[in-house]
């Protein structure tokens, strides 16, 4: 009988994460001050900025698997590319949501088809398709491929409505969602509890993402046996 | 100044609350990989003897 | 392999005259309901693109599902490379919105009553956006070629791809019927033909894998 190894009950970064995460979180609301004469409510810009970024994150590693997955043909690319994808999706709707309560505190109306928010809509419609795509097809290997064409070309799209489409459309319509996306008036302390809410949700997002891959690779497994 | 602090309680529990959920998703994995394991070892060695 | 595909279509005569016939009953249909109203340009735009979006879809999920369904598609993938195999597609699909345009464009400019101040602005723009929307759509179509359920998937997934695509060329064109000159309107031209490129680029390296799944 081989030994039980005993599993460990808590990883040192599992609690980096979860105090990184909490500190963040109470520097947002109790140590930064208000800001830009919005109102307390746009601390919520600590959330949604780095729940964004995420998103793209997840997508460009989704994206990232499934060229894993084409070139080693290796399912268990398909597996993270799906878990990344998952994440991603998920994420975006966090994002439209927590857009759509900053947006409504600041201009009053809770959507406005600015370029940012357009971009996120549509994001939103292309990785569903990704999740209508895969359950078009049964065959696990040609699924993984399909589904992995299509995740890259839908990342093609992501430099497009991130950089061109709010810059091209703001000749029309200068938003100061495009500004504030970025840095419109916050001072040191902001910029760093923003760096650490980025970092933080960024290992919080390696870590489901893993999560996410081992799970579906022992649902695969396991079901094949 | 409460009413901050109020809320930030408020958000943290919700953060630990999808802490712990995640984490103990980790820990059953983990747990559920090693006896995975375990048993194509000894699944192994039970062919071994079979063939032997 | 473009020959081909031309000669085919021909024969199937019924296959180009479903999308003529998709995009008249289309344009009848906003035309009717907007009746005598006079739109902003915005609005002749959109309806513009969204007539040939939907239009193009109809001929476009197509492109692939015939080789697949008569079994050809085997002895293609046995003579000829895949990069020509779907070069042959795209150029086939370009000219088929090329004919589309012509048929519909001129069409929609005289129902709807649109004044179009520099006609060759509006050209460029319109074959940059075709470009672009057959581009995406012909690698869409080969993907859906090997799943279940190919007609509502193609909508699915090529349409939100191709939104950036669409946004872009409703601004564009929204100018042009404004009666903006070049320099205004370069910089979306140049974001068109960027996507594009960026679109069929990708669609040629993909297409293998697809095409051997």
């Amino acid at each position: 009988m081989p030994a039980e190894k005993r599993v460990p009950a808590v990883l040192w970064w599992q609690v980096l994460i979860g105090i990184w995460i909490a500190v963040v979180i109470w520097a947002a609301f109790n140590w930064i001050p208000q800001t830009m004469n919005l109102g307390e409510t746009s601390r919520i810009a600590w959330f949604h900025i780095p729940v964004a970024w995420i998103c793209v994150l997840a997508f460009g590693t989704a994206m990232v698997c499934s060229i894993g997955y084409l070139r080693s043909r290796r399912l268990v690319w398909d597996d993270r590319a799906v878990a990344a994808a998952e994440i991603g999706l998920l994420f975006a709707i966090l994002a439209t949501i927590s857009g759509a309560m900053w947006a409504k505190r600041a201009w009053g109306v809770f959507w406005n088809w600015d370029p940012r928010e357009s971009s996120i809509i549509i994001l939103l419609l292309i990785y569903g398709a990704y999740f209508a795509l895969r359950a078009a097809v049964d065959d696990p290997e040609r699924r993984a491929a399909l589904a992995g064409v299509y995740n890259i070309l839908a990342f093609i799209t992501v430099p497009y409505l991130i950089f061109v489409v709010p810059r091209i459309m703001a000749s029309l319509h200068p938003d100061p969602i495009i500004n504030t996306g970025g840095e419109g008036g916050m001072d040191a302390n902001m910029r760093m509890v923003l760096f650490a809410g980025l970092i933080g949700q960024t290992m919080f997002f390696f870590w489901i993402f893993n999560l996410g891959t081992r799970l579906r690779r022992l649902a695969r497994e396991v079901l094949h046996e | 100044m409460s009413d901050l602090v109020y809320a930030s309680i408020v958000i943290l529990i919700i953060w630990a609350g999808i802490f712990f959920w995640v984490f103990r998703l980790d820990r059953r994995l983990r747990r559920l990989e090693r006896a995975l394991t375990a048993r194509s070892e000894q699944g192994a060695t039970m062919a071994d003897d079979q063939s032997g | 392999m473009l020959k081909k595909d031309l000669l085919t279509e021909i024969r199937v005569a019924a296959a180009s005259t479903a999308i003529g016939m998709f995009a008249l009953v289309t344009l009848t249909v906003v035309s009717y309901a907007v009746g005598s109203a006079s739109l902003e340009p915005v609005v002749e735009a959109s309806l513009l693109w969204i007539v040939l979006f939907f239009s193009s879809s109809v001929g476009l999920s197509r492109t692939f599902v015939k080789e697949e369904e008569t079994k050809t598609a085997v002895a293609l993938r046995l003579t000829a490379q895949p990069s020509v195999v779907f070069g042959g597609k795209l150029i086939f699909n370009c000219v088929l919105m090329l004919l589309l345009a012509t048929l519909l464009v001129p069409l929609y400019l005289v129902f709807m009553t649109v004044s179009v101040p520099s006609p060759l602005l509006f050209l460029a723009v319109l074959c940059v956006g075709l470009l672009g929307l057959a581009g995406g759509s012909t690698i869409i179509a080969a993907i859906i070629s090997k799943a279940r359920v190919k007609g509502p998937l193609f909508g699915v997934l090529s349409f939100p791809v191709l939104l950036p695509l669409l946004m872009l060329l409703v601004r564009s064109t929204t100018l042009v019927f404004e009666g903006s000159n070049w320099s205004q309107v370069s910089s979306y031209i140049l974001g068109l033909v960027g996507f594009a490129g960026a679109m069929i680029t990708a669609s040629f390296l993909l297409f293998d894998s697809v095409w051997e799944s």
